[in-house]
């Protein structure tokens, strides 16, 4: 297959298709009357969307209308009896009665977050009992100072002998 | 004033004309379930994939403008329906080899077809199944617009804006698609 053949075997669908514009037409079918692999190729693509269209229509089943719109009387039914939340919410925020107060308590709820005071000591005792092991540990970092001076008592003796010579 | 006959049909619809949508559904309804049907092979499925495209039309009437052809946008949806309904898990898509009919009875998958006899041949069934195969193990989107090429023979054009794909896209994957159905109905054609 030269290079000519596979630009022609690319286009095949698209000629086949009538995709192509009239000078691309042209040289496939120019290709084409002289080229025999190339019109083989074609041919079986041919004969291959022929078989591909044997398979016919299938008509819809008896029921199929009757289930239909028995379907979709049934959403109209449950559309009309039972709105949907997001629906329920608008419907219930722009009615006017309802808006101002609904904006009253919303504004109401903001301000007692905000001047909520800051957590008192009691909290922080409670935070203390709860990480017990941390705040012991804690401790012991204090004390840090006081461990390393045990190494000057363990040597005690010795720093006094060498003050006494 | 709309030029486009459907589109007209639904903005009639949308105005209240409860008969307008009746006309859409019955002009729809065929070409639809055919099409569905083509790309899931499974009767139930397609019936119901189907009514759910014109409950989405019935639904979306409010919003509806005219933005594209009725058709396309149907379409549209059709395909939106067939990829994403399925891969939801919702229905157990395979391809059957027989399904219960309305009394529970199983019935063989070709009879389901409507247009093979008793008196197809032997061969006649096994090309009929050589295509249903080949088709069903192309990807879904090259299945989509493979089945709109050769059963509906729309424009490269036309099939990218009911899938949703470029042209030069739908080009390409229609000639891989329908090179791979050659290949597969080899020794049925005679090569």
């Amino acid at each position: 297959m030269n290079r000519d053949c596979k630009k022609v075997q690319n286009d095949l669908t698209a000629y086949l298709d009538g995709e192509l514009d009239g000078k691309q037409r042209l040289a496939v079918s120019g290709h084409l009357e002289k080229c025999p692999g190339c019109l083989h190729e074609f041919e079986t693509l041919m004969e291959s969307m022929s078989m591909a269209l044997e398979w016919k229509d299938i008509r819809p089943s008896a029921d199929f209308d009757r289930v239909f719109w028995q379907k979709l009387a049934a959403m109209r039914e449950r559309q009309e009896t039972k709105p949907g939340f997001f629906s329920l919410v608008r419907s219930l925020l722009t009615a006017n009665y309802i808006a101002t107060p609904v904006a009253l308590a919303l504004l109401l709820l903001i301000t007692f977050v905000q001047s909520k005071p800051s957590p008192d000591a009691s909290f922080q005792d409670k935070y203390m009992i709860m990480h017990m092991d941390l705040f012991l540990n804690l401790d012991a970092i204090d004390k840090k100072e006081a461990l390393e001076n045990f190494e000057v008592i363990e040597a005690l003796d010795e720093l006094e002998q060498d003050s006494v010579q | 004033m709309v030029e486009d006959r459907h589109a007209q049909l639904m903005l009639m619809f949308q105005s209240g004309d409860s008969g307008a949508f009746r006309e859409l559904y019955e002009e729809y309804r065929f070409p639809l379930l055919n099409f569905i049907y083509r790309f899931c092979q499974d009767r139930r499925i397609a019936e119901e994939l189907c009514h759910e495209v014109f409950i989405r039309v019935y639904r979306s009437a409010p919003t509806y403008e005219v933005t594209a052809k009725f058709s396309t946008w149907i379409y549209r949806i059709a395909t939106n329906i067939c990829l994403n309904e399925l891969r939801s898990g919702k229905y157990q898509y395979e391809l059957e080899s027989s399904y219960p009919d309305a009394q529970g009875k199983e019935v063989p998958v070709y009879e389901d077809t409507n247009q093979e006899r008793a008196d197809d041949s032997m061969e006649a069934r096994e090309r009929h199944a050589a295509v249903r195969q080949a088709i069903s193990q192309l990807p879904k989107k090259q299945r989509l617009a493979v089945l709109l090429s050769i059963y509906q023979q729309l424009s490269y054009r036309d099939i990218g804006e009911r899938i949703g794909c470029s042209e030069g896209a739908v080009k390409s994957m229609i000639h891989r698609s329908k090179i791979f159905i050659k290949k597969k109905l080899k020794k049925h054609v005679g090569d």
